[in-house]
């Protein structure tokens, strides 16, 4: 089902045997079958059983699986084939099976991109579930942490360190430093420079001095 | 270095929000999405039947459809369902049920046996042999074993695990087709037949020896003769020619008995036909003489054939067993909607009166056609019955207690073959605004007055929907339970951002439906017996126009539908009001049979001064129609801009014609001719693909990374011709398959691109939008499925910008390409359509594995770099890897896999981020869903009360600081 996520993540390679496992189908004419078993490890009950199926080429040739997990895909002609199991819950990696004119069987993992490439698999397939489908997206929650890990955050947080924190850790250390700084403070919290909320917005509601501002604001709160 | 990096930073922002443009959250499932799972047409039903108790708890049945299921008969609800492969190798052909077993034949060979509960697979076996003819099971009770017949061989095998006992090859199997089996008496007959000769028939016994092989002469023998077994011992053949019937003994094949059919009152038609049977009965076979006459037949010992019952008026019948006794149950059409029900006990003639009932049948589902009968004691001891009852809409209704319908299966859904989507109405408020700002005639004073008038009327609305609104809630709880229709007449106006549409689907059968996308209920139905669908290269096709949207009130929007009459193979033509459902006035209720053959429809691109755009049809005499017919004059005012083309897919031609005025008819004369033959490869048209009319193109051209602008093809002439050929093998090399895809404009017979596949083969499909096809196909000899993608650019100049015409067309445009690897096979494939074209377009494949995959268009795009420079990247473009991402987070279905999908419908909302999507084949699915995300309106998650608290917290704060801030400075001042 999902073949391209087998690549993002390197699952373990299930079965690696560099031999070739040769069964000759003893069917007469010119048709084979495909066997195997599908086996779901995660799983406690058995209703998956139901509602899986194992296909050929997305669909040409399905099969539904027994009580057991096991199937056969009957009357295939000779070619390559892609086998996969289907499962709305549970996911599974395809395998390729090429079967000889004379009934000779290879299984192989599938490798769109160099479809040359030979690393055979077990056969009779075995299929062993990969991991659940996840076909949802987690939605966002409103975290504490996701609010202070956030850049934008940490870039306000630095300067009011700097602003804050500096300037005491260096009173301490020097006093004609510390009459400076004061100085300076003193020139930043003049009231000129500074304009007053409340009394900006005293303006605004209709004049009035700055006590009484303060009253509405009480108000408002 | 800088730019680079936020460069870089963006563009992975860009695909990780490409990557995961559409994946649903946990909590949304089901809250805009629903499935509805379907079976098809019944072939074989059986009831259920457990040990002591009356059993029908469940109803098995096999389907045209390639499907096995087990229904629950309280509520029509599927239990489990097997669907199989499509085509000849899934073909139920039969199954049997014996109360412990189901055993089915598929594709006439794979004999599989299912567990009835669970519906597992118990054994499957693969006989050896042809798939030509329908095998046929039988159960032997006596010795647990199953026989099956193929065209070459029966087979006993052991009912428990499927294990062969013996098989007998049957003599001269391509001449003679073996087709009936039937156990009796401990032997096994197998009936061969050469029409216009002979019928052969086999016994053998239980161990598998042949006994004896009788041919007996039957002259009158046809193909298209209905026989069958009767009583478990006799062949019955239906001779309508000759009206008679021919009776073998199967013990003793001496001969055919002939008994005339005048005989026994009755004269036989051509639709003469043999009632189906599930549960082989005893006494009598139920035969409908014609289509309101039944009658119970009976073999005497002689070979000669009795009525038992005769039941005119009757449209169907069938004979039950209970305790030991038989009863024909019997279905009359007794008035306009109504079916009348009877029982009689055979052998009696008394009438079972607890089994006299009228049954509500509505006039939409046609004829009835088989039905299957169960009886059971109730508690009280009466008689109870169930009933189901398949329709020539292939709809099935179970009937119980007094005639009440339990539950109804829409099993033509599963048959669509054209659906379109229409928006609600305005409300009556809204109208009249849309009156109000339509009109530019009006002056000052008058649109004064209406502006107050429309003011008023709202303010009384408003008022009386608060009264309403104080006096109680009215249903809304009511769409949750889903199962009352009529409730919701109110509902049916248009949402605030048109969401909510009316999904009109033509199926196979001849059945149009309306159904509400909100929830997929019908809201209207019409049977149309007669309509059938084209053949369009093998597939079936119904051509399903709006003529006239919702958006012109007061006229009411009007949809048409063209299909073929089943009979003549002319046009057949049905318009209605898509809404309400009603057939437009002087609309016979059948449809409209059209006296000629259509060669070639579509519908026009201007409205007529009643906002009607014309349906223009082409007969097979090159005479233009038009409907409606009044049309005609308007067509022939613009004909000078009308041109028509038409492909021959045998010859492959595609010819292209202007339209002519001549002794005051409409006709077509050739302009162009286009030969895509080529003899030695036997190549056939197989697609022919134009762009959606719906669709609307927002951006003219692609900016580059160099600022410069890259102007888009945008010719709506063109459609995409493929053709699907062979090379034939030579001494040097075998022979592959060859596809040609060619791009063309319709106007001039200007062919624009030409491209061509060795070693590859279809099925293709085909995506046609803006100056972009995507087509998907299947490479041969890297054994995968491949897409690619054509980009259609005018270049750096624009040419015509304001009015595109094919005949000042631009120079041939710069046709980019590049292919890709899709790991999966699809059904089939289109692309998403949103209101103004804004939104980037998502590619929506239908897998072979029952998801439905959304797959951004930036994926599927020529200018992919293969080495990503610094334009690039300003561009937007990633760079080059062959094989297409799919994950399951793109499966818009999640888990609900939908099964042999044969095409996928979009229709844009009233919001330009969200397009609204109906897959239909086996099953329908119906979701809605945004390429670009919700760009356009708040996300549901949006939290305003963290924002609200946050702004006024930081409020609060700045004050309280800074009366702190200058309490502070107050007290320095005092130091």
């Amino acid at each position: 089902m999902n073949r391209y996520n087998s690549r993002i993540f390197p699952v373990f390679l299930l079965f690696i045997s560099k031999v070739l496992t040769e069964i000759v189908e003893s069917e007469t004419g010119d048709v084979f079958k495909i066997e195997g078993r599908v086996e779901v490890v995660s799983a406690t009950e058995k209703d998956w059983i139901a509602n899986t199926q194992v296909v050929v080429d997305g669909g040409d040739y399905v099969a539904h699986l027994r009580g057991d997990g096991s199937f056969v895909l009957n009357g295939l002609p000779s070619g390559t084939y892609v086998v996969e199991v289907l499962n709305p819950t549970y996911l599974f990696e395809a395998t390729r099976v090429d079967i000889t004119s004379k009934g000779k069987m290879r299984a192989r993992r599938v490798n769109y991109l160099q479809p040359s490439v030979v690393k055979t698999m077990h056969y009779p397939l075995e299929f062993r579930d990969r991991r659940k489908a996840n076909y949802f997206q987690k939605r966002e929650q409103w975290k504490i942490t996701d609010f202070l890990m956030n850049p934008m955050v940490l870039t306000m947080v630095l300067p009011l360190v700097l602003i804050m924190i500096l300037p005491k850790m260096m009173n301490a250390a020097d006093p004609e430093a510390q009459k400076e700084m004061q100085s300076q403070m003193k020139a930043l919290n003049d009231k000129s420079s500074l304009p007053d909320m409340s009394e900006m917005l005293a303006g605004w509601l209709g004049g009035g001095s700055s006590s009484k501002s303060g009253s509405k604001q009480k108000q408002r709160r | 270095m800088a730019t680079t990096g936020g460069c870089i930073f963006i563009l992975c922002t860009f695909l990780s929000c490409f990557i995961y443009s559409y994946a649903l959250y946990e909590d949304q499932v089901g809250s805009f999405d629903w499935r509805q799972q379907y079976i098809g047409r019944y072939k074989r039903a059986y009831w259920e039947q457990v040990e002591g108790t009356a059993g029908g708890k469940r109803l098995f049945v096999s389907s045209e459809k390639n499907v096995i299921a087990s229904l629950n008969t309280a509520n029509g609800k599927i239990v489990w369902r097997k669907v199989f492969e499509e085509g000849r190798r899934g073909e139920v052909d039969d199954l049997i049920y014996n109360g412990e077993i189901l055993v089915s034949v598929l594709g006439g060979r794979r004999v599989a046996a299912w567990s009835p509960g669970s519906g597992n697979l118990l054994w499957e076996i693969f006989l050896d042999g042809s798939d030509k003819h329908s095998g046929v099971v039988k159960f032997v009770e006596e010795s647990g074993l199953v026989v099956a017949l193929t065209s070459e061989k029966v087979y006993a095998v052991q009912t428990r695990d499927g294990a062969q006992k013996w098989e007998v090859e049957l003599s001269n199997s391509e001449t003679v087709r073996y087709s009936k089996l039937q156990v009796h008496d401990g032997k096994v007959y197998v009936v061969g037949m050469t029409a216009g000769s002979e019928v052969k028939v086999i016994s053998i016994g239980l161990d598998g020896a042949v006994l004896s092989t009788k041919p007996v002469l039957a002259g009158f023998l046809r193909k298209d003769t209905k026989c069958r077994i009767v009583e478990e011992k006799y062949l019955m053949c239906i001779c309508w020619m000759s009206s008679s019937f021919h009776v073998l003994n199967l013990k003793s094949p001496q001969g055919f008995v002939a008994t005339s059919s005048q005989d026994l009152g009755h004269d036989l038609t051509e639709q003469s036909r043999w009632v189906e049977q599930y549960t082989p009965s005893a006494r009598g076979e139920v035969i409908q003489i014609s289509k309101d006459r039944t009658v119970l037949v009976t073999v005497n010992d002689n070979g000669k054939v009795s009525v038992i019952k005769d039941l005119p008026k009757s449209a169907i019948a069938a004979v039950v067993s209970y305790e030991g006794k038989d009863y024909i149950v019997s279905l009359e059409q007794t008035g306009h909607e109504e079916l009348t029900m009877n029982m009689y006990e055979l052998g009696t003639s008394n009438q079972v009166s607890e089994a006299n009932h009228k049954i509500h049948y509505m006039k939409h589902h046609g004829q009835p056609l088989q039905m299957t009968c169960l009886l059971a004691q109730r508690k009280d001891g009466k008689m109870a019955y169930k009933l189901a009852l398949l329709s020539e809409d292939y709809a099935v209704q179970l009937v119980h207690k007094s005639g009440k319908i339990a539950w109804r299966r829409d099993e033509f859904l599963a048959y669509a073959v054209a659906v379109e989507m229409v928006d609600l109405p305005v409300s009556e408020n809204q109208a009249k605004f849309e009156d109000e700002f339509g009109s530019h005639e009006d002056n000052v004073m008058t649109m004064f007055v209406k502006r107050v008038k429309t003011q008023l009327s709202q303010l009384q609305t408003f008022i009386v929907q608060q009264i309403h609104r104080l006096q109680g809630v009215k249903h809304h709880t009511v769409i949750e339970e889903g199962e009352d229709e009529d409730t919701e007449d109110d509902d049916l106006l248009r949402d605030e951002f048109s969401l909510h549409k009316i999904i009109v689907i033509v199926t196979s059968p001849g059945k149009i439906v309306g159904m509400k996308s909100i929830n997929g209920h019908l809201l209207w139905q019409h049977f149309l017996p007669e309509l059938g669908p084209f053949d369009r290269f093998g597939r079936e096709k119904v051509l399903l126009h709006v003529q006239r949207t919702t958006a012109h009130f007061p006229n009411p929007p009007q949809c048409v539908v063209l299909g073929r009459n089943r009979a003549s193979g002319r046009g057949h033509l049905f318009a209605f009001d898509p809404i309400s459902g009603h057939s437009v006035s002087q609309m016979p209720a059948g449809g409209l049979h059209l006296p000629y053959n259509i060669q070639q429809a579509f519908l026009l691109g201007e409205w007529d001064e009643h906002f009607m755009k014309a349906l223009i049809m082409l007969d097979d005499t090159f005479t233009v129609h038009t409907y409606p017919t009044s049309a005609l004059s308007f067509v022939e005012k613009h004909r000078s801009s009308i041109y028509i083309y038409l492909a021959d897919v045998d010859s492959s031609l595609l010819n292209g014609y202007r339209l002519v005025l001549s002794q005051n008819k409409l006709l077509v004369d050739n302009v162009w001719t286009v030969n895509l033959q080529n003899q030695r490869q036997n190549i056939k048209i197989t697609n022919i693909v134009a762009k959606s009319a719906h669709e609307h193109i927002y951006s003219q051209g692609r900016v580059l990374g160099d600022r410069s602008v890259l102007y888009k093809y945008l010719n709506p002439n063109v459609v995409v011709v493929t053709t699907e050929g062979e090379e034939p093998a030579t001494s040097q090399q075998k022979g592959y398959p060859v596809i040609n895809v060619y791009v063309l404009d319709v106007i001039t017979g200007h062919m624009i691109f030409h491209g061509n596949h060795r070693k590859a083969q279809g099925p293709l499909h085909i995506i046609h939008s803006e100056n972009w096809v995507v087509y998907g196909y299947f490479n041969t000899k890297q054994r995968r499925h491949e897409m690619a993608v054509l980009e259609m650019y005018e270049g750096k100049n624009q040419s015509n910008a304001t009015v595109f015409s094919s005949f000042t067309a631009p120079q041939q445009p710069l046709v980019m390409r590049q292919s890709f690897i899709f790991p999966l096979p699809m059904y089939t494939m289109t692309t998403t359509i949103t209101e103004k074209g804004i939104t980037t377009k998502d590619i929506l494949v239908a897998l072979k594995n029952g998801g439905v995959f959304t797959l951004p268009k930036a994926f599927l795009d020529p200018r992919r770099p293969l080495t990503p420079t610094q334009e690039t990247q300003e561009e937007g473009t990633f760079p080059y890897i062959p094989e297409l991402p799919v994950h399951t987070e793109g499966m818009i279905n999640y888990n609900q896999t939908l099964y042999h999908v044969r095409g996928i419908h979009t229709s844009p909302t009233g919001l330009e981020s969200t397009s609204l999507i109906l897959c239909y084949g086996l099953d329908m699915f119906h979701t809605r869903i945004q390429p670009s995300k919700m760009f356009d309106v708040l996300k549901e998650d949006f939290e305003h009360w963290l924002i609200a608290s946050v702004v006024l917290s930081m409020l609060v704060a700045s004050f309280i600081t800074q009366k702190l801030a200058s309490r502070k400075a107050l007290n320095r001042q005092w130091k």
